[in-house]
Order: structure tokens, then sequence, then C-alpha cells
């Protein structure tokens, strides 16, 4: 039996037949670990009966089911096989998309608690220029033909001004506009008309004042002085503001961390740096070869 | 005595909810002005060009806030407006934006590796130009996911809701429908909603035909919801816009008429790229006619066809049609607006950016700065690749090649044929979305080449000179006749009567004339038109044979862009009988007041970058507004 097993081993060709099926066998095992596994389980179906129903309003009926289901496998297979080809190690679409994620994830993550009266408070002192207004006037105007007719004019409104909607011309703006400010008074008039109106000082009627359009005799009825704000009516916006100011805020402090983990290495450019630039039509082409060449030999 | 007391407080509940309704009337109605056309970054093409400005950002910047243009400059408004609706491209709305999301199945779209490696201005365009072809021969199935498409409609109509100030600031929810026949006829529209829309907008991939569109809008007109449908760029539609055809080529029929104008009350008559008001071989007798021509179909370089492409024309063919018992459906009202891609509108001249982006967005590639030798030699590489381009390209999807360069020292892009412009006007009674929708439906409505010019037409019988400075003018012309957009009905043969106002931007150059364009049809059925001035600034006469205004000499300096300052109206005003009325003939009458000359934003970029400007390219503008007509009927 000894003798039997002694000449077997050193036969060659046993150890050939052993060779060989430790070979299939490492081969099988090896092909096994490569055999990869896609899971359909209920989450997922549901998942994409989801999408479905969003797209059509309906259920899928079986059939779909079947196709939604296989697609997903296709899909899925497709994409493990770009994977192993390293497709998208420098996809730019996927690039950006990783980038997007992470930045709508730091702009979510931020802004968790609401603010408290007090936080808001601060916030509404420090930023009082925000809330306030300026300086606004509310005032009516006659628009006439020339110089002459306005100081005529003029002179009978400040003696009866109770028909003054009835004298001068018809003018394509308003005859009377409330609490405007310098800017939006300009903006409507020209910036001289309301250079004019923001230093007059009389309570009467005043002419003559010359605007873009012709000649006007005014009345400045009220003049609202510049206003500070006051919290409370506020409280709604600046509770907005402080929101968007914490996100803000939260947005670059994460990223000013990000970036730190960072170091530059930047290449020098040698390209003459012209309005032609990168975005430059046709000859960025070229731009971008020189910029190319000069990065690769520092 | 309860029914009263219920009464009473009925009353003062209606007296308190709208007072300004209770008090405004036709009278008090101000003109606002507005921005209907404007792309975001959810907007296929927009994306490409590198905007990254959502809605958000766009009614920021129509409220004067500063926004960033894709090349990194700060945009911000002269003046800001008091409406805007966003429109973006109903088809692939939000798309492109999800071609960056590899989850779905568009990443893998052969069009993407072309998208998503544009990064110069030539390679956007290249981008751009792959898209087409597919948005063309509705080979998009394969592209389009409708989630996508809903979730960003829901963000579009959520912005419109959080920036809207009734009384201060209106927005509207809108979408462009951008539809085409064959290949590249522009017959695209803004849908505008009056107030809430639907979930899903309509688009090019449910139907190219407008008149589905069309019919769309009217079933929702029917559950509550009503929106107009705006025109737009027919100068480049090949003469499709206003052609005496329907969609498929059939007869058009008083149906037809109805359910257009029913849903297209307004058209843009002028924005970025061109003003379609007339064209010059159409309307040879206007000197005034060569204004801003954009002669090319959209996205290409093919011609586009003069007839039919002109608002102008149509009114006359809305005549002829009216004639032959088929209704008239080219009785619509005008507004301006951008179509910009940057989420801001560029209104002025002197603060000029175009509309692409990138791909427009410096003197230089808009063709009005001078290019160095290395760039001219890129534009003859750029050249010879859109020509090989296009040679392996079926004939029909051909987007064409430019004619031959007049000035080779600059880029010549079908952008440089593009200008600084325009405004939508709006005579409402207050600003909200209720009003100002109003105000478009009834078309009283004017359109601006950007700055804020301000127009008045009424129309009707016994107005009188005197009633020019009448403190009660507009009243009593509201009483005794109709404002623009109106139909009057003609009077015992007798001529009638307008009374044309316009006022200038106090920002911009002074008025130099004020102009009646009328056209007519005869008694043999053939139509015809006529400018006539009504006023010139400075006082002086109309001469009554030419019906010219005398040269007021307004000049403007090239080297500095300093105009005339002594010469030139605030305002422009005059009561005009037309002269040469038949009776028994239908009419058309719309006013055109026309700025003094000043530098265009070609003229501006060169002296900025300090070029000889563009010899091919006009120097100089008459910026100007129209009015939305008035018909005469008998």
């Amino acid at each position: 039996m000894q003798e039997g097993l002694r000449k077997l081993a050193q036969d060659r060709l046993i150890w050939f037949v052993i060779l060989g099926v430790l070979l299939f066998a490492a081969d099988r095992w090896l092909q096994a670990r490569e055999q990869q596994v896609i899971k359909i389980d209920l989450p997922l179906v549901e998942k994409l009966v989801a999408q479905w129903e969003g797209q059509t309003e309906r259920r899928p009926n079986a059939r779909e089911l079947d196709a939604l289901i296989e697609g997903h496998i296709r899909e899925e297979i497709l994409v493990r096989e770009a994977a192993r080809l390293g497709l998208d190690d420098d996809d730019i679409i996927i690039r950006r998309r990783l980038a997007q994620k992470v930045e709508f994830m730091m702009a979510d993550e931020t802004v968790k608690d609401l603010p408290n009266r007090e936080q808001l408070r601060r916030f509404f002192d420090e930023n009082r220029a925000e809330y306030d207004t300026p300086e606004t006037l509310s005032w009516r105007h006659v628009f006439v033909e020339s110089e002459a007719q306005a100081r005529q004019v003029q002179a009978v409104l400040n003696a009866d001004e109770s028909d003054w909607q009835n004298k001068g011309k018809p003018f394509m703006l308003n005859r009377q506009y409330a609490r405007q400010s310098e800017l939006e008074l300009s903006r409507l008039m020209g910036t001289q008309f309301a250079l004019a109106l923001f230093q007059e000082t009389t309570k009467d009627w005043r002419a003559p004042v010359q605007s873009a359009f012709g000649w006007h005799v005014v009345k400045i009825d009220t003049r609202h002085a510049a206003q500070q704000a006051a919290f409370e009516p506020l409280i709604e916006r600046v509770a907005r503001d402080y929101q968007k100011m914490q996100r803000q805020q939260a947005l670059a402090a994460a990223w000013a961390e990000l970036r730190g983990r960072i170091r530059l290495n930047l290449c020098r450019l040698r390209a003459p740096q012209n309005e032609a630039g990168l975005a430059h039509g046709a000859s960025g082409h070229f731009a971008r070869r020189i910029i190319a060449r000069a990065c690769s030999g520092a | 005595m309860k029914i009263n007391k219920k009464l009473a407080a009925l009353g003062a509940a209606i007296a308190i909810s709208v007072p300004q309704l209770a008090l405004a009337g036709a009278e008090d109605r101000r003109a606002m002005f507005g921005e209907t056309h404007l792309h975001t970054n959810l907007s296929f093409d927009a994306f490409i060009f590198g905007n990254r400005n959502g809605p958000d950002a766009a009614y920021d910047f129509a409220k004067g806030k500063a926004i960033t243009h894709p090349l990194g400059f700060d945009m911000k408004i002269r003046v800001p407006l008091d409406f805007q609706a966003v429109t973006d491209h109903a088809a692939y709305l939000g798309m492109v934006p999800a071609m960056f999301d590899p989850e779905s199945a568009v990443a893998n779209h052969p069009i993407a590796a072309g998208l998503r490696n544009a990064k110069t201005a030539g390679e956007r365009r290249a981008a751009f130009g792959g898209l087409l072809p597919y948005i063309g021969q509705q080979v998009e199935d394969d592209l389009l996911d409708m989630n996508i498409v809903r979730d960003t409609w829901a963000e579009i109509k959520a912005s419109a809701e959080r920036n809207n100030e009734p009384g201060k600031f209106t927005t509207f929810i809108g979408y462009e429908y951008t539809s085409s026949q064959e290949t590249f006829e522009n017959l695209h529209r803004n849908v505008i909603f009056k107030g809430d829309a639907p979930k899903e907008p309509f688009s090019r991939l449910v139907s190219m035909n407008p008149e589905n569109l069309w019919r769309w809008m009217d079933s929702l007109r029917e559950q509550g919801m009503d929106s107009i449908a705006i025109p737009h760029n027919s100068n480049g539609s090949d003469g499709y816009m206003f052609s005496d055809k329907t969609y498929d080529g059939a007869e058009i029929d008083k149906d037809y008429a109805a359910l257009r104008m029913r849903n297209e009350p307004i058209v843009e008559v002028s924005q970025v790229k061109g003003t379609s008001e007339t064209h010059p071989l159409q309307s040879p007798n206007d000197e005034w006619a060569a204004f801003e021509i954009m002669p090319y179909q959209i996205a290409t370089w093919n011609d586009s066809k003069i007839d039919g492409s002109y608002v102008r024309q149509a009114y006359r063919r809305g005549l002829e049609m009216q004639a032959q018992g088929k209704g008239n459906p080219y009785k619509f009202g005008l507004i301006s607006a951008s179509d910009t891609h940057v989420s801001a509108g560029a209104f002025d001249e002197y603060d000029y950016w175009s509309k692409i982006g990138a791909v427009d967005g410096t003197g230089r590639l808009r063709g009005a700065v001078r290019l160095t030798w290395s760039q001219r030699l890129g534009a003859q590489i750029f050249r010879m690749q859109n020509w090989w381009r296009q040679v392996n390209t079926p004939v029909a999807q051909r987007t064409g090649w430019p004619g031959k360069n007049p000035a080779p020292g600059y880029l010549q892009m079908q952008w440089s044929s593009w200008g600084a412009s325009g405004l939508a006007g709006v005579w409402a009674e207050e600003n909200t979305r209720a009003s100002i929708f109003d105000a478009m439906r009834r078309k009283e409505t004017f359109a601006t080449s950007g700055p804020r010019l301000k127009v008045r037409l009424f129309g009707g019988y016994g107005f009188n000179d005197k009633m020019l400075n009448d403190p009660q003018m507009v009243r009593k012309a509201y009483a005794r006749g109709v404002s623009m957009g109106g139909d009057m009905k003609a009077r015992l043969g007798r001529a009638p009567d307008f009374l044309l106002w316009a006022t200038q931007d106090p920002g911009s150059a002074p008025l130099q004339r004020l102009q009646m364009v009328k056209g007519w049809i005869d008694a043999e059925g053939k139509t015809h038109e006529k400018v006539y001035d009504a006023a010139c600034a400075g006082n002086v006469p109309v001469d009554a044979t030419t019906n010219r205004c005398p040269d007021n000499n307004a000049k403007v300096d090239l080297k500095s862009c300093a105009y005339s300052a002594d010469t030139g109206d605030g305002e422009l005003k005059a009561h005009w009988q037309d002269p040469d009325y038949k009776p028994g003939e239908n009419a058309f009458y719309y006013v055109r007041v026309l700025e003094n000359p000043t530098c265009r934003w070609s003229t501006w970029d060169a002296i900025r970058a300090n070029s000889k400007p563009n010899p091919s390219l006009v120097a100089t503008i008459q910026e100007r507004a129209w009015s939305s007509p008035i018909w005469l009927e008998h």
C-alpha cells in the first residue's frame, strides 16, 4: 500500500493532475470572489415605484415593474463597470456634482436652531442702517409751459391753492407723490429736480423748478425725517435676515476650514494676462496651450 | 333693518379690502416698466453659457441689487423695475444642471460630454450647437426626465411667490415655449400666468404647434387659470411668425384668429436679438426702419425670410384677412423685453453685457473691439472648424456660416447684430399681478428699446388742440375715446382725432420727434403704410408736404459719446388728425417716439477698450418707443 502510494507520488502524471485541480479550484475561487451581488430588496423597489409614480402619476403594473427592476440592474452593472474602468476618476460632471453636494450639505447643516429674541435684537442693533428709512418727501406739483408761467402760477397758488389740480398742463406722471427718497425722486424727475426739492425749506408753493420734462411749481407737504426703524414691527424680517446671515457665515467658516487644509502649488504663468483671458473665444485655444506649457515646466 | 346692517358691513368690507380699486379710474393709470422675458441658470442654454444665477438672483437684480455675470463682473440695473417674469425654456427645464448628476441617465447621453467639457466661449458655442439638433429632431426622449422638469418648475413658482410684493414689485410665473417649424424658424413665445400656474408647463416636446399651446391655455382658463402667450423674435422666424397660413400650412379662418387673439394679445417687438417693428425693404419710405435689424434665423447664420417676420406687415396682413372674412389674427399690442440668459437684462447702451454670458460678454467677443493677431488667427481657425462642421451636417440642419467679414480686424458673430433692449411698459392702476396682467390683456402697453420713455395715445372724435394743455386731458381723453390697444368705430365718415404724447427718460437723451405710423386697406383690398411726424423738438412745425420735422442737428461726439445738450425736448405732445383718411378704409395707428442720437453699445465698447470702433457696426442709435396701435373699424 505504502509502496503503491510512493509509486503514485513518483508519478509525474498524478502531480500534474493535482496541480491542475488546484489551479482549477483557485480559478473558481478567484472567479467567485469577483462575482458581485446586486441586491434587490423592498426599499429599492419602493424607491423605483415612487419615481415611476412621480412621472406617470399611477402605479406600475407587473410588466412595468419588471422592466423597472431590469433597468435598475442594467444601470447598476454599467455603473460598476464604469467604476472598474476608472471612468469616474476624472469626470467633470461627477466632480462638480460631488462638489455641489458638499456645498448643499454645508449650507444645510448650518442653521439648526431658531434665533432667540435677544440675538435678533442684537443683530438688529448692529445692522440698523439696513432698516432705517431715509428722509422722504410728500409733494405735489403743477407742470407749466415756461419759467414765466411758473412764477405766475406760483403767485396764484400761494394765494389760493384749492384748485391746484386744474392748473397748468397735463403731466405724464402723477401730480402728487408720497414719501419719496432722493434716489427715487431723481430717477423719476432727474437729479437736478431731486436736489432742488431736498434742499428746499419753504412750505409754500415754490417756482420755478426745472425737471427733465420742463418747468414746475412745487409744494412740499410733508418732509418725513429719516427714521430709525423700530424692532418689534420688523421682527420677522430681522429673523429672516439673521438666518440668511447665519447661513452665509457658517458657509464661509466651513469653506475656510476646508480651504485651510489645502496647500496650493501655483505654477508660474508666462502667458500675458490680457483681456482676452481664458474665456476669450477662439483665441482661448492659444492662451490655454501657452499656459499648459508654462505649467508643465514648473 | 337687519339687511341694511349686513349691506353696510359688506360695503365697509369692500371699501377696506379694495380701497385703490374703488378710487382708481382709468385716468389714474400710471406707466410701469418691467421685464417679461428672462432666462436663469435653469434654462438649458443659459447654463451652458455659464449662468449660475437662479430665479431669486434674477428678482434681486430687478429690485436693484447687483448680481454676477458669468465672466465675473457685476451687473446692476440703472433704475429698479416695477415687475418681472422669469421665463426659462420649458423644454429641458433644469435638465442641463441635472446632467451634472451621475445618477441620472442624462449624464451618459452622447451630448453630455460636449456640454461638460465646454470651457471657452468657442467650446460653449459648439456644445450649444450640439444640443440643438436633439431639440430640433425630437430624439430627446432618452434625455428628458420629467421629474427634474417638475421640480424645477415648482422652484420657479415658489421663487415668484417669494419675491412678489403687491404694490411695490410684481412677479409673474412664466416660462418660454420654444417652438419652431422643421429646424430653426423661431416660433418662440413666453407664457405668463395671471396668478397661479399648473403643475407642469406645456413645452415643445408636447407639441410644436402653437395652436395646441393656445388650446391648452384655453382649457386652463376654463379652470380659472388665466394666461397669455407673448411671441418674440418674429425677425428670426423665417416668415412663419406672422404667416398667412397656419402652422400646418392651412388657410387661416375666423376660429384661428379668435383662438390666437384670445391667447396672444401682445407681441414682444424688440429685445437684445434685434427689433422686429419693420424692415427697410418692407418700409422703404420710413427713414428710421433700419433699426437694430437682426437678419438670421435664431442660433444660425441662415437668413430669415423678411416676408411674415415683421410686426408692421403683420398689422397690414391682419387688415387684409379681416377684409377677406378670415378674422384678424394680428391685432396685437406691443411690449419689449430683454431675453437675457444671464438673469439680468442689459437695457443701457453704455452698460451693455449682451445676453449669452461667457459667449458674448466682452467687446471683442461681440465684434466691437479690434482683435490682436493671435485672436484673428484663432477666429480664422474657428471659421474653418465651423465650415467643416457644416459640410458634415445634413443640409436641413445646417446652421450656416457667416458671409464675408466686412471688417476683418473684428470678430463677426450673430451677436454683433444684437443690441441693448428693451422694456415692457404698461398703463395700470396699481403694481399688482391683476392690474398689470389686465393692462396686457387690454393691450394698454408700449415697448421701448431700453430707456424709460413713456408714451400715451388716445383716439376718438372731438379732441382739439386745447385739450393738450388741459389739466384734465387724460380723464377727458378716456371719456371721449379709446386708449392704445383699443378699437374705435368710425363715425359719419369723419377723420379720427388722436392725442399723442411722450416723455423722455430723465437718465437718457431728450426727444427728437413724435411720430404716427399708419397702415390702411383701400377699396381694392390693398394695404398701405405711411409715417407722419406729429411733433418736433423745439416747437418747430412739421412740414405739411413731407410730413417731416426739419433736422434738429442733434450730434454725438464719437470720441467721448457726449451728445448735444441744447436740442431736444423733455416731452412731446400732439393733437393729430389723419390728413389722408378716406371713409370706409380700416386702419391701424401707432405712435413711435425717437430720442436724439446717442452712442450705440459697440461705440462704448470700443472707447473703453481704446480700440478703433468696428466700421461695419452702426456707431449711434436713436432709442425709441412704440405704442400699441388703435384700430379704426368701419
